[in-house]
């Protein structure tokens, strides 16, 4: 991974951790986790549209469920650690479906619900395995019991995706491709620190 | 491929809607036992546990809730070998989980009907509890 690009890991990550630190925690309290899950899965799409850079996204993920940990304010730190780093894992896996081909809007719209929904369905069902399992008991019959909820939550994620996708290509088109190279780590290293420090302080 | 994309994301929001119809056909049922709760097939009224048990306030992430100690509403329903059992606690729209005694013993019900267990994670904090399973 070229210098670049690891610098919008860490930036990108930064920002993720931060949404889901900020605006995450409030959206939980009204069951809208899946609009935080969508933000970060935007951040996703973009990155990996920006970059070309498979593994980055894991990386963000990794960054972001880190500095989840410092943040003192929320409910199950651990819960959201994990589904945010199962969250960078599914997008990886995901998009190595050789979606790229097939640049239809239809096939754009697809491709949203498709992984937003997915992506969303994995980070939730997988918190679920892992939490108890590392600070509990793991029974099956309590992972049957949110399928229900995972499916019908994960719907609103979809909904967003159908429409997310096809912006993200065309925001995408838009952006600027070549940033001067101390303009880009220097701000990026700012906005970086900032995040971090909102965090830890509790923002 | 075109195809085979639209028919799965068809399918994933079909799947979706059913599943929320269903959730919330399951959350109407609740509305007829909000006053109670079972425990190993007793119905314990809420009126009851409340108004006659003892309250205690437990501190989590410096966060106070208060409510009946789990352990002497298990006592009401008169469960055998309690301490060797686990417990399935089941909330609206069926979201359960299962936690052994020594999380019931240090674990309390608000009058929200919540249960609150300062040890585990707030995924365990099960919200508008209905019923409560005995199993081994």
């Amino acid at each position: 991974m070229n210098r670049k690009a690891l610098m919008g890991l860490v930036l990108f990550g930064s920002v993720w951790a931060l949404i889901e630190c900020s605006l995450g925690d409030w959206l939980h309290h009204y069951h809208l986790s899946m609009i935080t899950a969508s933000i970060a899965i935007i951040l996703m799409v973009l990155t990996r549209y920006l970059y070309k850079q498979p593994g980055m996204q894991l990386g963000m993920a990794a960054i972001a469920a880190l500095l989840r940990q410092f943040n003192p304010i929320g409910g199950c730190l651990m819960c959201a650690s994990i589904a945010i780093l199962m969250e960078g894992l599914a997008f990886e896996l995901i998009w190595l479906i050789p979606w790229g081909k097939y640049q239809s809007m239809t096939m754009k719209v697809s491709k949203g619900i498709i992984s937003f929904y997915t992506i969303c369905a994995a980070g939730y069902i997988s918190t679920h395995i892992l939490t108890p399992l590392l600070m509990a008991r793991f029974y099956i019959s309590d992972l049957i019991s949110i399928i229900p909820r995972v499916l019908a939550s994960s719907t609103i994620a979809g909904i967003i995706g159908a429409f997310a996708m096809p912006a993200v290509y065309a925001i995408v088109e838009y952006m600027p491709t070549k940033i001067e190279n101390k303009l880009y780590y220097g701000a990026a290293s700012a906005l970086s620190l900032i995040c971090w420090l909102a965090v830890v302080s509790g923002i | 491929m075109d195809k085979v994309a639209i028919v799965v994301a068809f399918l994933l929001i079909i799947v979706g809607i059913v599943s929320g119809i269903n959730l919330r056909s399951q959350g109407a049922k609740v509305a007829s036992t909000e006053n109670s709760i079972e425990v190993d097939g007793e119905i314990i009224l809420l009126d009851d546990v409340f108004g006659n048990l003892q309250k205690e306030t437990v501190e989590v992430n410096n966060v106070n809730y208060s409510g009946v100690r789990l352990a002497n509403i298990i006592e009401l329903a008169n469960v055998s070998e309690k301490e060797s059992q686990h417990y399935v606690i089941i909330g609206e729209s069926d979201y359960q989980q299962t936690v052994s005694w020594s999380d019931i013993s240090k674990g309390i019900l608000t009058e929200e009907k919540r249960v609150i267990f300062p040890d585990l994670p707030k995924k365990f904090w099960v919200k508008g509890v209905i019923r409560i399973e005995v199993v081994k």
